[in-house]
């Protein structure tokens, strides 16, 4: 048994994960090496040490900083106004409201391109035309709606010219919220290995990290190896920013790989 | 919670006396500021009421609100970049009788403080919820959103570690 496992059957003896016997074989052959008998002192000293560790104390105007806030939600509750509790409710009337004004503005959207189209002989390759214009030279507001009516959850096809064009913009384009809609558009491909495997390489290049971060959020569904590589790769790098690391490392923890 | 996730609102006082003093430290340890501290677990509180009726009554409770305390905390992180980061240390309190006794104690608590707060976050973490807060490796399993069986094998490391630093960086006297 060499020292490594030794220390990891201390720490799990103090841990209380041996069994009585696994105990006593233990400290027999603590009892015969000195050295040992130096390191189990030094854990158990250090465990002794870590349950002796007491609470700090609370400052007393705590509480009554959330009796406040308490005694604000119970007035609001009893007059029929919102509390927090049930702006949760609220939100999901927004959402739907939200929804629902999305669903109209793209169908308004769609049926202009469609008009675009038939007015340029409605063929497959002008919509493509239409596309690129559109992000050349459209408000960022104009190319998101442009690249969010370009995903169709009907049809999950999509030809490699397009799959070319997101990742020119994602490259190129200076906003990082039209940056964000084509990473949101190109992972509902994130099964092909291309897209990940553009989408990886993008993660270098990328300047806002709440685009990192969406291009961290897809890449993580389809978790693989050199998906792995990658994150440690990020988590190792001070330069990143700290909310970068934390996610990533985040996202090791949940597939169980990050390295301690 | 029960009674609160039902609508007697009130019913949160009792929570907070009884949680107050485990997440304010938890927030402590982690971010050395005490100010902070006290304002994140007010907020964690307020967070308890807002999202009461998510609460699942099959999940311990102490699980799902330190889960709370820690989204509250990355949140917090994400907010500050990293000269923002106060660097105060975790003050120990002791009970200990003796003068001489108190004083080696809190010497050697402080020095143990000083030696978990060099470690990086996520590893700072595991020791707070297991050692400090004294939670099961099932409930911080579940509040981290691990398996237990890795979370094991981190607190042995992160054990590990701490002992390297206390004995090499801090001089700690066992």
């Amino acid at each position: 048994m060499n020292i490594e496992h030794l220390e990891d059957k201390m720490i799990a003896a103090l841990e209380g994960e041996l069994s009585a016997t696994e105990y006593n074989a233990l400290m027999d052959t603590i009892e015969t090496d000195k050295e040992l008998g130096l390191l189990w002192k030094s854990y158990e000293s250090m465990y002794s040490d870590l349950n002796k560790l007491e609470m700090v104390q609370v400052c007393p105007e705590s509480k009554s900083k959330f009796t406040e806030f308490l005694d604000k939600e119970i007035r609001a509750t009893q007059s029929g106004k919102s509390p927090s509790s049930s702006k949760i409710i609220s939100l999901v009337d927004w959402r739907r409201l939200s929804a629902i004004a999305a669903i109209f503005i793209g169908a308004i959207f769609i049926w202009n391109m469609g008009e675009g189209s038939l007015d340029n002989g409605g063929t497959l390759g002008n919509e493509k035309t239409t596309f690129a214009q559109a992000m050349q030279g459209s408000s960022s507001t104009e190319k998101i709606k442009v690249i969010r009516v370009s995903y169709d959850d009907n049809n999950l096809e999509i030809d490699n010219e397009t799959i070319k064009l997101l990742f020119d913009v994602l490259r190129k384009d200076e906003s990082s919220n039209v940056r964000l809609a084509v990473v949101e558009s190109l992972s509902n491909y994130i099964d092909r290995s291309d897209v990940r495997a553009a989408l990886l390489r993008s993660l270098d290049k990328e300047p806002d990290g709440f685009v990192k971060l969406a291009i961290i959020k897809s890449l993580s569904s389809r978790f693989n190896n050199e998906i792995e590589n990658k994150f440690e790769g990020i988590v190792n790098d001070k330069a990143n920013e700290k909310f970068i690391i934390d996610e990533v490392q985040k996202e090791l923890f949940r597939h169980g790989s990050v390295q301690i | 919670m029960l009674n609160v996730k039902s609508g007697k609102i009130s019913e949160a006082a009792l929570l907070f006396d009884r949680y107050q003093l485990p997440i304010f430290n938890y927030f402590l340890s982690l971010n050395r500021n005490r100010m902070l501290a006290d304002d994140l677990t007010q907020n964690v509180f307020e967070k308890m009421i807002k999202y009461s009726s998510s609460y699942n009554d099959q999940r311990k409770f102490k699980a799902w609100l330190f889960t709370i305390a820690r989204n509250v905390n990355n949140d917090e992180y994400r907010k500050k970049v990293p000269s923002e980061r106060s660097e105060e240390f975790c003050e120990i309190k002791s009970e200990a009788n003796n003068a001489h006794e108190l004083m080696e104690k809190s010497e050697k608590s402080q020095q143990l403080m000083a030696a978990i707060n060099l470690l990086p976050d996520i590893e700072r973490e595991i020791i707070v919820l297991t050692k400090l807060q004294k939670l099961k490796f099932s409930e911080v399993a579940d509040i981290i959103g691990m398996n237990e069986n890795t979370l094991k094998v981190k607190s042995h490391r992160c054990m590990k570690k701490l002992r390297s630093i206390l004995i090499n960086d801090i001089r700690y006297e066992y």
